[in-house]
C-alpha cells in the first residue's frame, strides 16, 4: 500500500515536472517576481496541487504580493485541508495583515483533524450497507427487531458520516468566498456606488462570502457578519473559475 | 384560566438540599487571609458554626448571601435558593491544615461538608491582620462575640458614631511585587433601617496600578456596635504596575437611600435595591485609601524561562495521538493553574525538541467557577508538534514564576510523554516560507530559518482538484448505482410479496378460469368437452378458486346470488345440458350459434358476478 502510494506520489511529481521547475530556480534566484509568475503558469495549466499553491504563497510573500500570498494559501488549504503548513503561514500571514480570525466551526474542526475522502467513503460504504440490510431484512416475513436495528444504526450513522464528509469540504464551504486582493484593504459599502456610505473597513488578505453580484460590484458578507458592497476587482474567488 | 395559570406557574420546590465547600485558594502563607465559602443549595436559614476550631488558623464566619434561580422545566417552575455562608480564614502558622467537615443544619437534619486542604508556607514577618467584625444574624449558632469594627492594616475604616453610610478598601497586605496581582475588596455599609438602591457600580481606579473588573454585588448583614448594617461588597483585584510606594485612591459608590420615616411597611433593604422608593436622597459613599509599598522583583535567581508569572501555579501536559504516522502532528496540550496574573504571562518554553518541530502555542484562559474576578484559574497552551524524526517522547513544557509568598522563583518541568511519532523526510526541510518571511511582530516557528531557501519549496506534488465531493462525478456514479440496485431489489422484493397474497392468488385463479372460456371457443372441441368446460366455469365462478372440488353443489351456490332470473335460468340450462352430455347414452348435439349463445351466457354471468 505505502510502496503504491509511493508510486504514486513519484509518478504524480513526473507528471508535473517542468514549467515549476523554472520557478523553483528563479526562487533560489531571489527573481521572486519571475518565481511568481512560474507558478501561476504551472497552475493555468491545469497542475493543481496544494504544494504547488504553497511554493505560489512563498514566492508572493517574497514579491510582496501579502494578500495574494494570503489567496494562494486558502487553495492550498482547500486542496489539502490538513496541510499543517499551509495554515499555520496563513494564520501567521493574517496576524501580520490585521485580519481578525475567524471561527472554524465544526466543518473547519473536522476538514482539519479528519482525511475527508475515507471518511466520504467509509460513511457511505456503511451508510448503503445499511440500506441493503435494512431492506434484506424488511422483506422477509417477520423482521428481527435487533438485525433491523443494527441495519438502522449504520444507515443512519453512515449517512452522519458520509454527510459529515461532504460538509465538512471546504471546496464546498468556501465555494462562495472571496479574498481581498488590494494591499490597502477594502471598503464596504451600503449601497453599490463609491460615493456611499463605509460599513467597515476590511484589510488586504480577509475572505468574504460572495451573496450576490450586481454588474461590477457584488454583496458580500464579512467573517463578523457584516454585510456590504464591493467592487469587482478588489475581490478574487478563493475556488478558481476553471 | 386561573387554575390554569397556576398549574403552569406552580413553582416547584423539590430541589434536594445540598451542601458544598470550596476555598478561594488552597495555598497561602501566614497572615494572609483565604475565603471559605459554604454553599447550601436548596435551602434557606440553614444553621452553621460561628466558627471553625482548627488549631493555627482563625477561621471566623463573615457573612451570608443568598441567591435565587427560577427555570421553566417540564413541571413549571422550579425555584432553587443557594445560600453562600463565607467564613474568613487567617493562618497563623505555616503547615498543611485541614479544615473539618461542617456541619450545616438544614430543616432539622444536619448535613456536612467535605473536608479540605489549605497549605499554608511561612509569612513575611509584620503583624497578622486581624478579622473584621464578626455579624450577628439568623441562621448563628452560639453567642456572637462582641461586635468589632472591621478593620485590617491601616486602610480599614472606623464607622463614626452613628453613621448611616461608611465604606471601607480591603487590601488584604501592606507589601508587594510589581505585577503581582493583589485581590482587594471593597464595601459599603449602609443602616439596616434605609432602603438603599444603587446608582452605579462604585469608581474605583488610580494611578500607578490596574484593575480587574469587578465581582457581582454580595450582600449581607453585620452587626457594628449595635447597629445592624445591610452590606453590599465588590470583589476585585489590583496590580502595581512599577516599584515604590503606592497610594490606592478610596472607592466612590453613587446610591439613593430613603429614611426610615418615609418608607412603607414591608420593605427591606434587598428590595429596595430594585424597586421604587419615595423621598429618597442622593448619597455618594467613599472609603478611605490604601497604600501599599511595591516591590521590584529580585533579579538574583531568575529563570532564564521566566515570562512575567507571578503567583502560585502547578503544570500538567498531556499529548495526543499517541501513535502519529508520518507528517501527522501531535498536539501538546500544556496546562498552568493557580493564581496570579495569567494576562502578563507567556508561555511554558519547550525544551528538548531535537527532531521535533515546533510552532508558537494556542492559548485560551478559564477562570476557576468559584472565582468573581479571573485571579484563579487556568491557562490552556496548546502546541502543534511535528516529528522530523522518529521520536518516541514530547518534548518537555518548563515554566517559571515568581511565588510572592515565599518570595522565590519556581521553575516547574512536565515529564516527557510515551508517544509514537514517525519522521517526515519532507520536515526536515524548512516549513514554508511564508512564516519566517512574515514581519517579526507575528510568531514564526521557532526553528525556522531566517530566509526562505529554494529547499524549502515543497517538491512532491499530489494533483487535486477544486471539485468539492458533493460535486464529483464519481460520487454521483457510485452512490446511483447502488440506488438503481437498492430500488431494484426493493421492487422485485414488492413483487414477490404481491405474488405471495391472497389477492393476486384470486386475481390468478380468475385468470384461469377465463382462460377455459377461450378454450370453449375453438370450434374444433368436443360437445361434451365443450359442457365440461362450461360447467367447471360456472362451478370456478361460483365456488372460488381452490373450492370447485369442495362438494358443494353449484346449483345451491346459484339459488344463494341475487342474479337476474334470466341469467340464472340460463345457466341452470348449460348445467342442465352438461349433465345430459354426462349421464346420456346419446350424442348431444351442438351447433355453431348454440355454442355462441351459451358463451354469450356465460360471459355475461362472469360480468355479473364481477359486479
Amino acid at each position: 500500500m505505502r510502496a503504491a502510494l509511493g508510486g504514486l506520489v513519484f509518478s504524480s511529481a513526473i507528471c508535473l515536472a517542468g514549467p515549476y521547475e523554472e520557478a523553483d530556480a528563479a526562487f533560489a534566484k531571489g527573481d521572486f517576481p519571475a518565481a511568481v509568475q512560474g507558478y501561476e503558469t504551472a497552475l493555468a495549466g491545469g497542475d493543481r496541487s496544494a504544494g504547488l499553491y504553497e511554493n505560489l504563497a512563498s514566492a508572493q510573500m517574497k514579491a510582496g504580493q501579502r494578500p495574494q500570498a494570503a489567496l494562494s494559501l486558502q487553495r492550498a488549504i482547500l486542496l489539502n485541508p490538513r496541510g499543517i503548513d499551509a495554515r499555520i503561514a496563513l494564520s501567521d500571514l493574517d496576524r501580520s495583515l490585521g485580519v481578525a480570525p475567524g471561527s472554524a466551526g465544526w466543518r473547519g474542526v473536522v476538514a482539519e483533524r479528519v482525511p475527508l475522502l475515507p471518511l466520504v467513503i467509509v460513511g457511505g460504504g456503511v451508510m448503503w450497507l445499511g440500506a441493503y440490510l435494512f431492506l434484506v431484512g424488511g422483506i422477509r416475513n417477520q423482521p428481527k427487531f435487533w438485525p433491523m436495528a443494527g441495519a438502522a444504526v449504520c444507515l443512519l450513522g453512515g449517512g452522519a458520516l458520509a454527510a459529515m464528509g461532504f460538509l465538512s469540504d471546504p471546496r464546498w464551504v468556501l465555494r462562495d468566498a472571496a479574498v481581498v486582493l488590494p494591499d490597502e484593504g477594502l471598503k464596504l459599502l451600503s449601497a453599490p456606488a463609491d460615493q456611499s456610505e463605509t460599513i467597515v473597513s476590511l484589510p488586504g488578505g480577509a475572505i468574504v462570502q460572495v451573496l450576490r453580484r450586481s454588474g461590477d460590484w457584488i454583496y458580500v458578507r464579512s467573517l463578523d457578519g457584516k454585510r456590504g458592497w464591493a467592487s469587482t476587482p478588489s475581490l478574487e474567488a478563493v475556488v478558481p473559475s476553471s | 384560566m386561573a387554575a390554569l395559570l397556576l398549574t403552569l406557574l406552580g413553582l416547584t420546590h423539590g430541589v434536594s438540599q445540598q451542601v458544598d465547600a470550596t476555598l478561594s485558594q488552597d495555598f497561602t502563607s501566614v497572615g494572609q487571609p483565604v475565603q471559605l465559602n459554604v454553599a447550601v443549595v436548596g435551602a434557606r436559614g440553614a444553621q452553621v458554626p460561628q466558627s471553625l476550631q482548627v488549631d493555627g488558623l482563625d477561621a471566623r464566619f463573615a457573612g451570608k448571601s443568598e441567591q435565587m434561580e427560577m427555570q421553566f422545566g417540564t413541571g413549571g417552575y422550579r425555584r432553587t435558593v443557594t445560600a453562600n455562608y463565607t467564613y474568613l480564614i487567617v493562618p497563623l502558622r505555616e503547615g498543611n491544615f485541614t479544615l473539618p467537615a461542617i456541619p450545616v443544619e438544614v430543616d432539622g437534619k444536619v448535613l456536612k461538608t467535605k473536608p479540605l486542604t489549605l497549605r499554608v508556607s511561612p509569612g513575611r514577618g509584620g503583624a497578622i491582620p486581624v478579622l473584621p467584625a464578626i455579624p450577628t444574624q439568623q441562621g448563628m449558632q452560639g453567642n456572637p462575640s462582641s461586635p468589632q469594627n472591621p478593620s485590617r492594616g491601616s486602610s480599614q475604616p472606623e464607622p463614626a458614631e452613628g453613621k448611616s453610610v461608611f465604606g471601607e478598601l480591603l487590601v488584604p497586605k501592606t507589601t508587594a511585587y510589581a505585577g503581582e496581582v493583589v485581590p482587594v475588596e471593597i464595601r459599603f455599609y449602609f443602616d439596616a433601617r434605609y432602603r438603599v438602591r444603587l446608582q452605579d457600580r462604585p469608581g474605583f481606579s488610580g494611578n500607578g496600578f490596574t484593575v480587574l473588573d469587578l465581582s457581582k454585588p454580595i450582600e449581607r448583614s453585620q452587626e457594628i456596635n449595635g447597629i445592624t448594617y445591610n452590606v453590599v461588597s465588590f470583589q476585585t483585584a489590583i496590580t502595581p504596575a512599577k516599584s515604590g510606594p503606592l497610594e490606592i485612591p478610596g472607592a466612590t459608590l453613587e446610591s439613593q437611600i430613603e429614611p426610615p420615616a418615609s418608607q412603607r411597611r414591608g420593605d427591606d433593604f434587598f428590595g429596595g435595591l430594585f424597586g421604587q422608593m419615595r423621598e429618597t436622597r442622593p448619597v455618594t459613599i467613599t472609603t478611605d485609601a490604601a497604600e501599599l509599598e511595591v516591590k521590584p522583583l529580585p533579579r538574583e535567581g531568575r529563570p532564564e524561562s521566566f515570562g512575567g508569572a507571578i503567583g502560585q501555579f502547578s503544570l500538567a501536559a498531556t499529548a495526543t495521538p499517541e501513535k502519529a504516522a508520518s507528517g501527522d502532528p501531535v498536539s501538546l496540550k500544556v496546562v498552568v493553574a493557580g493564581r496570579g496574573n495569567f494576562d502578563a504571562m507567556s508561555a511554558p518554553e519547550l525544551i528538548d525538541t531535537d527532531g521535533w518541530r515546533t510552532y508558537p502555542p494556542g492559548e485560551e484562559f478559564v477562570p476557576s467557577p468559584s472565582d468573581p474576578i479571573g485571579f484563579n484559574g487556568e491557562n490552556r497552551y496548546e502546541y502543534m508538534l511535528l516529528a522530523r524524526e522518529d521520536q518516541t517522547a514530547t518534548p518537555v513544557a518548563e515554566f517559571s514564576f515568581f511565588d510572592p509568598a515565599v518570595e522565590k522563583y519556581v521553575t516547574l518541568k512536565t515529564a516527557p510523554m510515551s508517544i509514537v511519532a514517525q519522521g517526515s523526510a519532507a520536515l526536515a526541510a524548512p516549513p514554508v516560507a511564508v512564516a519566517s518571511a512574515a514581519p517579526s511582530s507575528s510568531p514564526s516557528p521557532s526553528d525556522a530559518e531566517a530566509l526562505p531557501e529554494e529547499s524549502a519549496l515543497v517538491k512532491n506534488f499530489v494533483p487535486s482538484s477544486f471539485v468539492p465531493f458533493l460535486m464529483k462525478k464519481w460520487v454521483w456514479a457510485a452512490n446511483g448505482t447502488l440506488a438503481v440496485f437498492w430500488s431494484l431489489i426493493l421492487l422485485v422484493a414488492l413483487g414477490r410479496k404481491w405474488a405471495r397474497s391472497p389477492r393476486a392468488r384470486e386475481a390468478a385463479a380468475l385468470r384461469e378460469t377465463r382462460r377455459l372460456l377461450k378454450t370453449m371457443d375453438d370450434p374444433g372441441i368436443e360437445s361434451d368437452r365443450f359442457f365440461q368446460l362450461a360447467e367447471e366455469f360456472v362451478r370456478q365462478r361460483l365456488l372460488g378458486p381452490g373450492r370447485a372440488d369442495s362438494g358443494l353443489e353449484p346449483r345451491t351456490q346459484l339459488d344463494r346470488l341475487s342474479l337476474p332470473p334470466e341469467i340464472r335460468l340460463a345457466v341452470e340450462g348449460i348445467l342442465d345440458r352438461h349433465d345430459a352430455a354426462r349421464y346420456s347414452t346419446a350424442t348431444v348435439s351442438l351447433d355453431a350459434d348454440d355454442r355462441q349463445k351459451i358463451l354469450n351466457h356465460l360471459k355475461t354471468f362472469d360480468l355479473e358476478l364481477q359486479k
